[in-house]
This record gives structure tokens, C-alpha cells and sequence, in this order.
């Protein structure tokens, strides 16, 4: 599934993986474009399986794929050279500081350590993070060591970052600049972001694209502007008076009515004047109209209809 | 925003140490290992044997200058040869053919250096020069006969004995904490998200605890085979001498490439080091003890009183160790007696290989 002829920069064809008997990922075929992608599903659906996959470090039971144009079959180490990927687990080496963290970070990818040290400060600077990178890593605050990741995944100045729950564990104010910074990066540093998260506002706020992956399949994958948008032209409405009976009158004259998850009306009709009939049928059903606005789909309902749907022959994307 | 962000900027620079990435992972390793004030005492420690076997080494190359030495070189000689000697071989040796032997070799030779010992008991043997034109020529035609056997028994004896010893402690402070640490804190991915495979992660495991042995061994070793050249009468000494640095090469490799395997293994398998570190200890100890006891009651029962050729020797990695590094510095009567020792360390080297293969790369596999 690919979002639209954009370059991509992840080139994904029937990828297969099982453990045994566990399937952890059926036939994903997915073209993921350049800038910032949210990867989202439920707990268990494939998203580390298929992290590892293109980071070359698990070998797929069939299928191939690319990623910057390598293959992850053959060019895992290349990939790994290239691409930054911030773990969700703490990952640290206990009794070194957060400076050393990053120097040993970026002297693994092969720098000389006088230059990776150099470069180690200007990424802890850019991270926001102050005197406490002189600490042990031990003594962080999960808060910290989600910047002290974030450095070490950028150290080497990936074109492709790949952010396992980037915000997590951040305070607000944190869980901002933390998005403003990867949207910096993939704005002004031209660097493409795979970001896989829980946190659909995250996704809704910075990511040009989503995949959805439900049980090891691909259910969605869109640009975010095309899953906001309802399948057919919507309004949202909200009312004064008996709802129930308004709603009654809407469906004989045939308009669909439904409810989304915030509680709104959701009315479309796919002929016609919709807001006139509106105005209309209110005006004959003795209730008033507080407010219409066009509909949009939110993140969660896309997320929760990709759950509830069988498998990639229903999706729209 | 800290003071000196100046927002992202990218990075040119290159990477050309990518193939000896994994160098990093020993130089943090011995970094943080460093910490330790323990360590660092018994890294102290373990130099004192090396200032011994020094001071042997020098005061045998110059013995020749100090003629009050002379008796107690002799005896010392003879005393460490014997020591090495395997006593089975020796009452297997047929007593008839050794006296037909000695007189053809007095033919041929003239009389041993150890003919002119008064020979009634060797720890109370003197040397009496009063039938020998030129003692100190003499003494020094004894030492450059013997040198070879002598400097192979010293560091046979430094391998063995002293930084023997200090290994078992060296390695179980610094080898336990190595892999399960990683395990402890999931920094699993954080290696191997990088250009790095799991055997350079092993291979840098790994020389962090060489790094360590190294330094208490082979160095020393080397170092002191080079000044007792440099103290030796010429450097024809050299032509003498030429396979002692290969063979502490060779002890250093049996000394240090199974054990690290195997003390890396058991820090593969816990997520604690302590557990890694009581494992390391108590298969020394245990081994230890328990082939000390069978082998007691082997020389109650059947009278063979070399540890050596024991047939329990095989439940003490000390001892294993022991009787190959004997081979390395070529003190063993009969070379193949080695193979089944070299075959014990060929397999716990290999399965400990493999063990930590599949521990280190579980965690990515799923």
C-alpha cells in the first residue's frame, strides 16, 4: 500500500514473519514516504517486528524490503549506519554520564571519539539537555533519559529517524518541544521520521502520514489530512431541543445520522443541500441548531475502525 | 533552551573506524571496570610476581659475576628440573639402559656440570671448584645450557602459580557484570541499532577482560623475556631462546580465551551479576577441591602422587589449565598426554561460544 507516487524512503513487499506458530506479520506490503510517518496499532499488532525488520537485526520468513534504498536482507549493517532508532526501553550502560552515552553512541557508528565527543555536546545541546549530562545515566529522570535517547539516535545525523515512543513519559510542556524538535528535523533537516506511538495526538499534531497495523496487517495507510476526512461528506451537529426525535426526522427525509466518540451528530448525506435541509427539518421539528461544522474523522475513530475491521480487503486507504 | 544550542545542524564527518567499532565497547568495558578500587588493588597486586621473576631472571643472568652464588645455583637448578620431571616417566625410564647411556655420553661431552656437585643430598649439595681451571667460565657454559629450560620453567611458574591465580580473581571481578548488565538495563538495542554484529559485541566483551589479563600476563612476561635478554651475555641468547615469547603467546591464548568464554557465558545467563560471579568462583573452587580429594585418595590407594597424571586433574579447570600451559612452555615428558586437556578447553570454549551467540542475540530475535 503506498500513500501517493511521493518518494519513498521505505519500500516494504509481502514481508511475512512468524515465531512458530505466532504470526507476527502477514504480508505487509507498504511504501512509506519521505517526512514524518506514525506508525500506530494496539499492543502486540507487529510494530517492533517490523522495527527490527528494517533495521536489519530480524530476518523476515518471506517477502523483501528496502530502506534508503537497501536491502534489509542483505544491508542491515549499512542500514544501521544510516538510520537513527530511539529505543522504548531505557537502554543504558549503568556508571557512565550522558555525555559519554552519546560519545559511545556516535564512536559505534565508527567516529573518531575526539570528533564524536564534539559532536555528542552539540546533539545534548540541541536536546536540551544542560549540566545533568556530566551525571551518571543511573540517576535520570525518565524525562531525561527520553532526551538522552533522543541524542543518541541523532548523534550520527540519520536521514531516517525511527522513534519508539518518543514522548513517553514527558511532561507537557516537555512533550511539546520534544514534538517541535522532530518536527524541526523533518521540516528544516529534511530528515524522514517513523514515529511509533499510542499517543494519537502526537501522530495528529506532526505526522504527514499514517500506517495503521492491526495483528500483523497493514489497515491503514494514508496521509493524515485523507484520514481525517470522512468517507462521505459530513457536518458535525449539535442541537437544542429533542434529539432523539430530530434524529428520527433526519433519517426519514434519508440523511445517515450517527454519534462519534466525542458525542457529537455526525449527518451526511451524499445528495443535495445538506445544511439547507438542516436548517429546514430543525425549523419543522420545533429544535434549534447550536452549531454545524464540516466533519472531520478523528485519529481515534480511524484507529478504533482499523481494530474492529477483519482484515486488509476492507480497508479504504 | 541550553545556552549554546544552536538548533540542528548536520554532520559531515566521517566514519573510518567502523570495522573496529566494537573497540569502544572494550574501552568503556575497561573505563567503568576501572572504577572499581578493588580492581585496582589486585591489578597492583597481581604485578608483584612480575617484579619477582624479574629480579630471577636478572640474578640468573648474572650469576657468573658472584662467585658466592655459584653453590646455590646449581642447586637450585637441579632442583627446579626436577621438579618438572614426570615422576611416572621417570620409574618407567629402564634403570640398565640409563647406566649403558652414561658412560658414552661422558665420552663424548666430558664430565656434566653437575658431576663436579659433591652429590650426597641435593638440598645440602656444594659445589667445589677446586678441580675446575676457570669457574666462572665455567658457570657461565652451565647457565647458558640450562637458560632455556630455566626461563620456561619461570614463567611456566608466573603463568601458572601466581597470575594463575590472580585471573580467577581478575576475571570474576570484571567478566560477571559485563553481558548481564546489559541484560539488567535492555541495552541491547542500544548496540545493536548501530553498524555493530553480536560477535563484535562479543569480541568487545571479550577484550575488555583481556585487556586486564593481558597487562598481569603477557606484557609482563614479554618485558621480562626482553630485559633478561638485554642482561644475558650476547645477544646470541636470541637463538636460545627464540620460542619463549611464541609460547607465552601460547599460554596466554589457554589461559585467557576460555576462561573469558566461559565466565562470559555464565554472565549471559543472569540478569545479575552476582549470581555470574558466585557461578565463576564456586566452579573453581569446587573443581579444585574436589580433584584435590579424589586425588588424595588415589595416592592413598595406588601410590601415583603426581597431580599431573592424575585422572581427576580433568574436574579442576585449575588444573586443566595448569597441565596445558606445562605443554605450552614445553615442560611436558610426553606432548600428547595434552590432548584430552586441550580437548576439554577446545569444547567448553566452543559450547560456551555458542551459548552466548544464542543469549546475546535473543533479545532482537523477538
Amino acid at each position: 500500500m503506498s500513500v501517493n507516487a511521493a518518494p519513498t524512503i521505505i519500500q516494504l513487499h509481502g514481508l511475512t514473519k512468524h515465531f512458530g506458530n505466532i504470526m507476527a506479520l502477514q504480508d505487509v506490503s507498504l511504501d512509506v514516504p519521505l517526512g514524518i510517518t506514525g506508525l500506530l496499532g494496539p499492543n502486540g499488532a507487529g510494530k517492533s517486528t517490523l522495527i527490527k525488520i528494517l533495521l536489519g537485526l530480524v530476518r523476515p520468513s518471506s517477502g523483501s524490503g528496502m530502506v534508503e534504498g537497501r536491502d534489509v536482507l542483505r544491508e542491515g549493517k549499512a542500514i544501521r549506519a544510516s538510520v537513527g532508532f530511539m529505543p522504548e526501553d531505557d537502554c543504558y550502560i549503568p556508571g557512565i554520564s550522558g555525555v559519554e552515552m552519546v560519545h559511545f553512541a556516535a564512536c559505534l557508528n565508527g567516529y573518531a571519539s575526539l570528533e564524536s565527543l564534539r559532536r555528542a555536546h552539540e546533539v545534548l545541546d540541541f536536546c536540551g539537555t544542560e549540566e545533568e549530562r556530566y551525571r551518571a545515566v543511573d540517576t535520570y529522570s525518565t524525562g531525561m533519559r527520553q532526551k538522552l535517547k533522543f541524542a543518541q539516535a541523532l548523534v550520527h545525523d540519520p536521514s531516517l529517524l525511527i522513534l519508539d515512543e518518543p514522548t513517553s513519559g514527558l511532561d507537557p510542556d516537555e512533550r511539546q518541544i520534544m514534538l517541535g524538535r522532530i518536527q524541526g528535523l523533518s521540516r528544516k533537516a529534511g530528515m524522514s521520521v517513523l514515529i511509533c506511538t499510542h499517543i494519537l495526538p502526537d501522530v495528529q499534531q506532526i505526522c504527514d502520514y499514517a500506517v495503521v497495523l492491526v495483528d500483523g496487517q497493514v489497515r491503514r495507510v494514508d496521509s493524515i489530512e485523507n484520514l481525517n476526512r470522512p468517507a462521505s461528506p459530513s457536518l458535525h451537529l449539535r442541537i437544542v431541543g429533542d434529539e432523539q426525535k430530530y434524529c428520527q426526522v433526519l433519517r426519514e427525509a434519508g440523511i445517515g445520522v450517527t454519534t462519534d466518540s466525542s458525542g457529537r451528530l455526525v449527518v451526511s448525506n451524499p445528495d443535495g443541500d445538506l445544511a439547507g435541509q438542516l436548517w429546514s427539518l430543525a425549523h419543522h421539528s420545533q429544535v434549534g441548531i447550536r452549531s454545524l461544522t464540516p466533519a472531520r474523522t478523528s485519529l481515534d475513530d480511524v484507529f478504533i475502525q482499523a481494530m474492529q475491521e477483519g482484515g486488509p480487503g476492507d480497508d479504504n486507504a | 533552551m541550553t545556552m549554546h544550542d544552536l538548533g540542528y545542524r548536520s554532520w559531515d564527518a566521517d566514519a573510518p573506524h567502523q570495522k573496529f567499532s566494537w573497540l569502544t565497547i572494550s574501552r568503556y568495558g575497561a573505563k567503568l571496570a576501572w572504577k572499581s578500587q578493588w580492581l585496582k588493588r589486585i591489578i597492583y597486586l597481581a604485578f608483584m610476581p612480575f617484579f619477582g621473576l624479574l629480579a630471577s631472571v636478572f640474578v640468573y643472568e648474572q650469576v657468573s659475576n658472584w662467585p658466592q652464588l655459584y653453590p646455590a645455583l646449581f642447586v637450585i637448578v637441579e632442583a627446579l628440573e626436577e621438579s618438572q620431571q614426570d615422576p611416572i616417566e621417570e620409574i618407567q625410564q629402564d634403570p640398565i639402559e640409563e647406566i649403558q647411556q652414561g658412560p658414552i655420553e661422558e665420552i663424548q661431552q666430558g664430565p656434566r656440570p653437575e658431576q663436579v656437585l659433591v652429590e650426597e643430598d641435593l638440598p645440602t649439595a656444594r659445589f667445589d671448584p677446586s678441580n675446575i681451571p676457570n669457574p666462572e667460565e665455567y658457570v657461565q657454559d652451565y647457565v647458558d645450557e640450562h637458560r632455556s629450560t630455566i626461563w620456561r620453567i619461570g614463567f611456566y611458574t608466573f603463568f601458572r602459580r601466581s597470575q594463575g591465580i590472580l585471573m580467577v580473581l581478575l576475571v570474576g571481578m570484571i567478566a560477571p557484570g559485563l553481558i548481564s548488565r546489559d541484560m539488567q538495563s535492555r541495552a541491547f538495542l542500544l548496540y545493536f541499532s548501530r553498524p555493530i554484529t553480536p560477535f563484535q559485541y562479543l569480541l568487545g566483551k571479550a577484550t575488555t577482560v583481556w585487556i586486564f589479563l593481558l597487562a598481569v600476563t603477557t606484557l609482563p612476561a614479554l618485558l621480562v623475556y626482553l630485559v633478561g635478554v638485554l642482561f644475558s651475555p650476547g645477544l646470541g641468547v636470541i637463538l636460545n631462546t627464540w620460542d619463549i615469547p611464541l609460547r607465552i603467546l601460547l599460554a596466554t591464548a589457554v589461559l585467557t580465551i576460555p576462561t573469558t568464554m566461559l565466565a562470559l557465558c555464565l554472565s549471559s545467563l543472569v540478569n545479575e551479576s552476582r549470581y555470574a560471579r558466585f557461578a565463576w568462583f564456586a566452579i573453581w573452587i569446587v573443581g579444585f577441591l574436589s580433584a584435590s580429594i579424589l586425588f588424595t585418595a588415589d595416592l592413598q590407594a595406588s601410590g601415583n602422587y603426581d597431580i599431573w597424571t592424575s585422572r581427576w586433574a580433568f574436574l579442576s579447570p585449575y588444573h586443566v589449565l595448569g597441565i596445558v600451559e606445562r605443554w605450552a612452555f614445553g615442560l611436558m615428558e610426553r606432548p600428547a598426554d595434552v590432548i584430552p586437556y586441550l580437548a576439554i578447553l577446545g569444547v567448553v570454549t566452543v559450547v560456551c561460544f555458542g551459548t552466548l551467540m544464542r543469549r546475546i542475540t535473543a533479545p532482537i530475535r523477538v
